[in-house]
């Protein structure tokens, strides 16, 4: 890995820990659900769906989908 | 105000496309669309009606605060996608892409439902041209399959439309209620240009086999002038918010693993239609207003991220990602359009998808009964859709691994273009207010720059971005393979296959049984009974007579089996014979005259 893809990845990973600091002092006004009040719910919510979505893809949805690329059905 | 038809222009231009190549063709087919889109801009109240002698009032154009913005929208698009054609100078496919435009524009603007299905019709068939324009045989196939479904959509609006005018009901572009078969008709006709889910494989079958400018319109207007459709038709019917969900959702998991980065960005326009449809079976002011909002900024950043997927396969031939990466270094105007576009469709905070997503999204969340596993959904699908195209995009065909392409930015207009396109998310992202939300059809009172709404959002897209890094560098991403995956036209296909082999077993089995009975069985057991039955009847009259005489066993059977033979083959001697026929002919006249 070549240091300015290090750089990036270090500038990533402190915003990922700032959105956090910053959710703390954010006042909840035009929340609909109680959930969207919970200390970091959107970003767990982003997190894990994403984890979830690639797993299906990768080992439910592959599997049953995936043809040669010259296959002709 | 203007009483002109956007149309007339756009039609114009399409004719004008066909002269020959030269630099007054490039201008006078960009001029037409911006002549078009100020006509557009111009509408009041005034109505086109076109009567065709007194039975029948075609109204052409009905300008109201629904069609309007999509008028405008659909010149602008196609103003954007013919500056970016320009380099390829391809007069068929200018001419196709403008009367696909006008006959969008002319989609929306009709006043009743025969103008609306004729302006539908030239929509499908000049889409049609656009998908033959790849110039290859998977493009030639996937133009028929395309021109199959639209034509059997089409069919079925039609029958609806006949449906509802001999059923009493007039037929001016209003909200229809799903309470007869003509209405359902409508309703899935509209369905199928919709791309609703399971007829929804046209558009990953056809789009990326078009041309690279050819997508760009093709994109753009068949689904969004679906969308206008349901918006004017049906607007609130809750059936729209399970289809609209479902489309937000399952086109997610075909696009991870989908290799072919047009076929990646097909998948998730359908799951951004879905987010509009949603907005429809909501039905409320902000919900309706979301869905025409999320369509106007949906043009823009989708049409923008087909054209930096078409600069790269423009520039190296290729748009798949196991071909493409590294190519951010020389094509680097490419590669900022595409992150604009990216952060525009994943909704970031400043871009367009950002104001306008939001809304649908709350006005699913709102209200005395919020539906809340719809709401789980979209925001699952708004998390999804950045990762497979906010990220999935730029990463695989600017950076990732260097797939040693040595090529050039593309050229000036294509640039220009894209830097325009980039310019309308930025601005409709960052001033909404003065921007897109003018053009919506309700006075708005939604402000998506809330403290919480800008936090939410960002922390739900860090998190997801988050998710694709670790599991990247774990290697858990699923690896980029060659290959195409198999949708449910596969099954499809299948279940005509099929159908064809109960139609083969069942038709043909009745025939093989027709045959054996009535040509077979029949005729024999009948000609059996001709020529056995008098044989049969003469060897009895001789038992009898020759058992009376008193003649012996021996003889009886002699005589028998000769009479027997001589009828089987005809061979009765010529005096009995005419014995037999005097008889008979005795018979006959004592019965007669007796």
């Amino acid at each position: 890995m070549s240091q300015s893809t290090k750089n990036i990845l270090r500038v990533f990973f402190s915003l990922c820990v700032l959105i956090l600091v910053v959710d703390v002092f954010v006042p909840r006004t035009h929340s609909h659900f109680v959930w969207e009040n919970w200390y970091g719910f959107y970003g767990a919510y982003g997190f894990f769906s994403c984890v979830v979505l690639v797993y299906i893809a990768k080992y439910g949805l592959r599997p049953i989908v995936m043809r040669d690329e010259e296959t002709d059905e | 105000m203007s009483a002109l038809h956007p149309s007339i222009f756009l039609l114009l231009g399409a004719c004008l496309a066909l002269l020959p190549r030269g630099i007054f063709r490039h201008l006078l087919v960009l001029a037409s669309p911006v002549v078009a889109m100020s006509c557009a801009w111009q509408l009041g109240e005034i109505k086109l009606i076109a009567s065709l002698g007194g039975f029948l009032d075609l109204q052409l154009m009905a300008p109201t605060v629904w069609n309007r913005p999509f008028a405008v929208i659909f010149c602008s698009v196609a103003f954007l996608g013919l500056l970016f054609a320009r380099p390829l100078d391809r007069r068929d496919e200018d001419c196709a892409a403008l009367v696909y435009a006008a006959a969008a524009v002319g989609a929306v603007l009709a006043g009743d439902l025969f103008t609306f299905y004729c302006a539908w019709e030239v929509l499908a068939l000049s889409a049609t041209v656009l998908v033959f324009g790849g110039r290859n045989g998977k493009s030639r196939r996937a133009a028929f399959r395309y021109l199959i479904y639209h034509i059997a959509g089409g069919l079925l609006l039609l029958m609806g439309i006949l449906w509802r005018l001999s059923a009493g009901y007039d037929a001016t572009i209003g909200p229809i209620s799903l309470d007869s078969p003509g209405a359902w008709l409508i309703f899935f006709g509209i369905g199928i240009n919709c791309a609703w889910p399971l007829v929804h494989t046209w558009l990953t079958d056809a789009y990326p086999e078009a041309s690279v400018s050819g997508v760009l319109f093709l994109s753009a207007f068949t689904t969004k002038t679906a969308v206008y459709a349901l918006l004017v038709f049906f607007p609130g019917v809750k059936l729209l918010i399970v289809i609209g969900t479902l489309m937000a959702a399952f086109p997610i998991f075909f696009a991870v693993i989908e290799n072919d980065l047009r076929r990646v960005l097909a998948y998730s326009l359908i799951n951004q239609v879905g987010f509009m449809v949603v907005g429809v079976g909501i039905g409320t002011e902000l919900a309706l207003n979301g869905a025409v909002c999320h369509a106007i900024t949906d043009l823009v950043f989708k049409g923008l991220l087909f054209m930096t997927v078409g600069a790269c396969l423009y520039r190296t031939g290729y748009a798949t990602a196991t071909d493409l990466g590294g190519l951010a270094k020389m094509m680097p105007v490419s590669a900022v359009c595409c992150i604009v576009g990216a952060a525009s469709i994943s909704a970031f905070p400043g871009f367009s998808g950002f104001v306008s997503k939001s809304m649908i999204t709350s006005a699913a969340g709102s209200g005395d009964h919020p539906y809340t596993f719809v709401w789980l959904v979209l925001i699952f699908a708004s998390a999804g859709v950045f990762h497979h195209a906010g990220i999935k995009i730029p990463f695989f065909a600017f950076f990732g691994h260097d797939s040693g392409h040595k090529v050039q930015e593309v050229p000036k207009t294509m640039q220009a273009a894209m830097i325009a396109s980039a310019v309308l998310c930025v601005v409709f992202g960052c001033f909404p207010d003065s921007t897109v939300y003018t053009l919506l059809p309700f006075a708005n009172e939604y402000h998506p720059y809330t403290a919480d709404h800008i936090l939410a959002q960002t922390e739900l897209l860090l998190y997801s971005a988050l998710a694709f890094t670790l599991m990247l560098l774990a290697g858990v991403y699923p690896a980029e393979i060659r290959s195409k995956n198999l949708d449910f036209d596969y099954l499809l296909g299948k279940a005509i296959g099929g159908v064809g082999y109960l139609m083969d077993q069942g038709l043909n089995g009745l025939n093989r049984l027709g045959d054996a009975v009535f040509l077979r069985w029949i005729p024999k057991r009948v000609a059996h009974f001709f020529s056995h039955a008098p044989a049969r009847v003469s060897a009895y009259l001789i038992r009898i007579f020759y058992t009376l005489r008193g003649e012996p066993e021996e003889r009886i059977q002699e005589t028998q089996q000769r009479a027997y033979h001589r009828f089987q083959k005809n061979a009765l001697p010529v005096g009995q014979s005419a014995l037999y026929a005097i008889v008979v002919l005795g018979i006959l006249a004592v019965l007669k005259y007796g």
